[in-house]
């Protein structure tokens, strides 16, 4: 039962990549700062309970996906809980990966506009990142994703390379209390689990996999990979500033790359550190964009995505514009867009599956009284 | 016709990119530009600060001669200061008084005025400076005994055509042989000062009016060592007049006391952030003649915490040793008695120094500046009881002991000191 919009098909390297970059994409803003904030001297320890109760949300999905092959998300739903709450939950969905796409544009829009191009105005950053983030939309999530396969290589190596030649700057003192903020790490460390909500996009773009046998492998790595690199950049912004210098950096890993000094003769390399950034960043405007516009559909059950994405785009636009400054976007993160990311990867997951379990035990004594 | 509209989509999302690639509204010129080498920062009335800022003149660079001026005698440097509230604005101030636009993006120095440091918590300031985009926190920070505009104004390295020069490579000889000042970024500044568990140094200079007087006879006496000057009693004698040596000590963001030159390497040895330097020892035979000594890093300083309640911490330190010269002409090379005397004195004057500058920074300074709170912070669980333990008003009853081991491995291109001299010394060392 393969669905209309998905004539563009996705396999094993395009989840690892496109994943790896949306949610180890992270890495490179504030969100490693709301972690600090969070935990204390305690980021790393919370991103592991963190990634422990996301690697939960990400089992269930998956065991979700397989009990239903070949279907996505709002699919599935429509069958447990009946198409008007399936239709509710789509719009929520489709509201929170709006947001997610509306948070990360204005956020990256008014970083670059205040730290690379200070007097360019900021709709023009903005519509140059829209611009060039929605036509590959256009053409469609293969042709997304099989970028990212080719871009992925050189954001990952520079990053490395950033972050290994800081290693001289590290100070595995600011690590300890190694409890940070104490207990209160364990509720912060499963609201943080929100972070990685964009793994439910695998359930989104079931019906888009070429073989539906590699979703589970694929979106495994890829939640690998993301852990590492999110807690790589956790212990670097860690070890590199203090606790309570740590908590306030608005981009830690940009400011400790400004920082690299290799022997007089390798400094400066925030430069090529900001082209990574911006780079993995118009991706991640692409991936979320095209998501956007593949929820609205498949709620609405549009035949195709196209004649939509315009609109889609001018939205996103105008939505952009309206966060007054960046606190106010750290704030609309953090009070809206983590929860839900919550509820995407975590409790939408697993409250589908108690339900399925509750219906297939329904169906057995159906089955059962028949006999 | 499909085929043409796609292609026809694509040309204008393309042309629709290039005015990014001329910057947009960023644009900006070389040419155009005043490039900061050192800013320098002073105290003002009414609560303003003085602003010096040295911009680098470009067309000096074409003919480099030793005067501190290029070809044509084109000065290397233009110096502007302003007073204001803050680097941003002093930064709009001097554009007035300047053809190019000032950027500070390439500043490699920054001076703090002692004056300043000792009057006022430089933490806000400095991290308020910090926020400004342009503001570079791997800029090298230096304390000015006295003036940094004056510094700024009178400093004119003979060696190097651009100021910032000199810092540079003074920097690199200090890290890599002289270990005499410490070596120190802002934002390292930045996080010790607004650290719990530790605090800061930063290394003096100042342009010195102290002169080495001329001596025509040779003056026996007792030993004393050579590093053991503040950066305003260094006596030399050179013709450019600026001196970098020891450092100011910080506690919470305003300057308590200086360090002097021996007492920086000592601290440089105890945080495990040096290479190698020489130095000299009275000789444990005959204390009036110096053995002279090349040290070099072996391990990483152990700092172990016994105790908490009271605080307790012990450091040990592994050195390796080169004799560089035996003045009294004993055998401390090939006699193996006497190579193990010449260790155990050697451990025993070094950790003495060690502990007297534990002892200073306690006592004196009431500064952690070694950073044993850092090791000290590994005890505590979460960071609240960390907080509730108030490191910094229990350092000064803390007890911390240094013990440091050197390891002679080599003598120099000799073994044994010349027969002859050995024999006339050792008498006359017996006649004392």
């Amino acid at each position: 039962m393969k669905s209309q919009l998905s004539n563009s098909h996705i396999g094993y390297p395009e989840t690892v990549a496109m994943l790896a970059l949306v949610v180890g994409g992270k890495a490179f803003d504030y969100t490693i700062t709301m972690i600090s904030e969070a935990a204390g001297t305690a980021g790393v320890v919370q991103h592991f309970i963190s990634a422990f109760f996301a690697a939960i949300g990400i089992f269930i999905m998956i065991s979700l996906l397989k009990a239903y092959p070949g279907l996505h998300l709002l699919q599935i739903l429509s069958i447990l809980f009946g198409k008007p709450i399936a239709k509710i939950i789509g719009m929520t969905l489709f509201v929170t990966v709006l947001m997610d796409t509306v948070i990360v544009l204005a956020s990256y829009a008014l970083l670059i506009q205040n730290i690379l191009l200070p007097t360019t105005p900021l709709y023009v950053v903005t519509i140059l990142l829209l611009l060039t983030t929605f036509y590959p939309v256009y053409l469609g999530i293969e042709t997304i994703t099989r970028s990212i396969i080719v871009i992925i290589p050189t954001v990952l190596t520079i990053f490395a390379l950033a972050l290994s030649l800081s290693t001289g700057i590290f100070h595995t003192d600011y690590l300890f209390p190694i409890f940070g903020n104490g207990w209160s790490i364990v509720p912060s460390g499963f609201l943080m689990s929100g972070f990685y909500g964009e793994f439910l996009f695998v359930s989104i773009l079931a019906a888009h996999y070429r073989q539906t046998h590699t979703i589970q492998r694929s979106t495994w790595v890829a939640f690998a990979l993301s852990f590492v690199i999110l807690e790589v950049a956790v212990f670097a912004s860690t070890t590199s500033f203090d606790y309570p210098i740590n908590s306030e950096q608005v981009l830690p890993l940009y400011q400790l790359a400004r920082t690299i000094h290799v022997s007089r003769f390798l400094q400066r390399i925030d430069a090529l550190f900001a082209f990574v950034a911006l780079i993995a960043v118009i991706v991640r405007i692409g991936v979320l964009s095209y998501i956007t516009t593949l929820v609205f559909a498949q709620v609405w059950k549009l035949p195709s995505l196209k004649p939509i994405i315009p609109g889609i785009g001018i939205l996103i636009y105008y939505l952009s514009l309206l966060p007054k400054n960046i606190v106010q976007l750290i704030e609309l993160r953090k009070e809206f867009l983590i929860p839900l990311g919550v509820f995407s990867l975590v409790m939408l997951p697993s409250l589908s599956y108690v339900m399925y379990l509750i219906r297939g035990k329904k169906k057995e004594q159906e089955q059962g009284d028949l006999s | 016709m499909k085929r043409y509209k796609r292609r026809l989509l694509m040309w204008i999302v393309l042309a629709l990119f290039f005015p990014e690639l001329i910057g947009c509204w960023d644009k900006k010129e070389l040419e155009e530009q005043g490039f900061v080498s050192i800013i320098g920062l002073d105290p003002s009335k009414n609560g303003l600060h003085q602003y010096t800022f040295s911009i680098i003149n470009p067309l000096a660079s074409n003919s480099p001669s030793s005067s501190g001026k290029g070809s044509s005698n084109v000065p290397t440097s233009k110096v502007i200061t302003v007073e204001a509230n803050g680097l941003v604005p002093a930064i709009s101030i001097a554009n007035s008084l300047t053809s190019k636009n000032i950027t500070v993006s390439h500043a490699h120095i920054f001076l703090i005025s002692s004056h300043l440091a000792r009057q006022q918590d430089l933490r806000y300031l400095l991290i308020e400076m910090a926020r400004y985009r342009e503001f570079r926190e791997d800029i090298m920070v230096y304390v000015v005994s006295g003036s940094a505009s004056e510094f700024i104004e009178t400093f004119k390295p003979t060696l190097e055509v651009y100021n910032y020069k000199y810092f540079d490579l003074a920097m690199r000889s200090a890290e890599s042989s002289s270990s005499l000042f410490p070596v120190i970024n802002l934002k390292e500044v930045l996080t010790r000062m607004s650290s719990v568990a530790e605090e800061t140094v930063i290394p003096m200079t100042m342009i010195s009016p102290h002169k080495l007087p001329r001596v025509t006879h040779q003056q026996n006496g007792t030993f004393s060592s050579e590093s053991n000057y503040e950066v305003d009693s260094l006596p030399k004698r050179s013709d450019s007049k600026e001196v970098i040596i020891g450092a100011a000590v910080f506690r919470k963001g305003k300057m308590v006391g200086q360090l002097s030159g021996k007492d920086v390497r000592i601290f440089r040895i105890l945080q495990g952030n040096w290479k190698q330097f020489s130095f000299s020892m009275p000789d444990p035979k005959k204390p009036r003649f110096p053995i002279m000594i090349t040290f070099k890093k072996k391990t990483n300083p152990e700092i172990k915490v016994i105790s908490t309640y009271p605080p307790k911490v012990e450091i040990h330190v592994q050195i390796t040793g080169t004799i560089t010269g035996i003045t009294s002409g004993i055998d401390y090379v090939t006699n193996d008695a006497l190579r193990n005397e010449l260790t155990r004195a050697t451990n025993q004057y070094i950790t003495i120094m060690a502990n007297d500058l534990i002892k200073k920074s306690q006592v004196k300074f009431n500064s952690d500046i070694l950073g044993v709170g850092q090791k000290m912070r590994h005890k505590f669980w979460t960071w609240q009881s960390w907080q509730d333990y108030k490191w910094s008003s229990r350092y000064q009853e803390a007890t911390i002991r240094a013990k440091l081991n050197v390891d002679y491995q080599f003598s120099g291109y000799t073994l044994r000191p010349y027969e002859g001299i050995t024999q006339d010394d050792m008498k006359g060392g017996t006649k004392q």
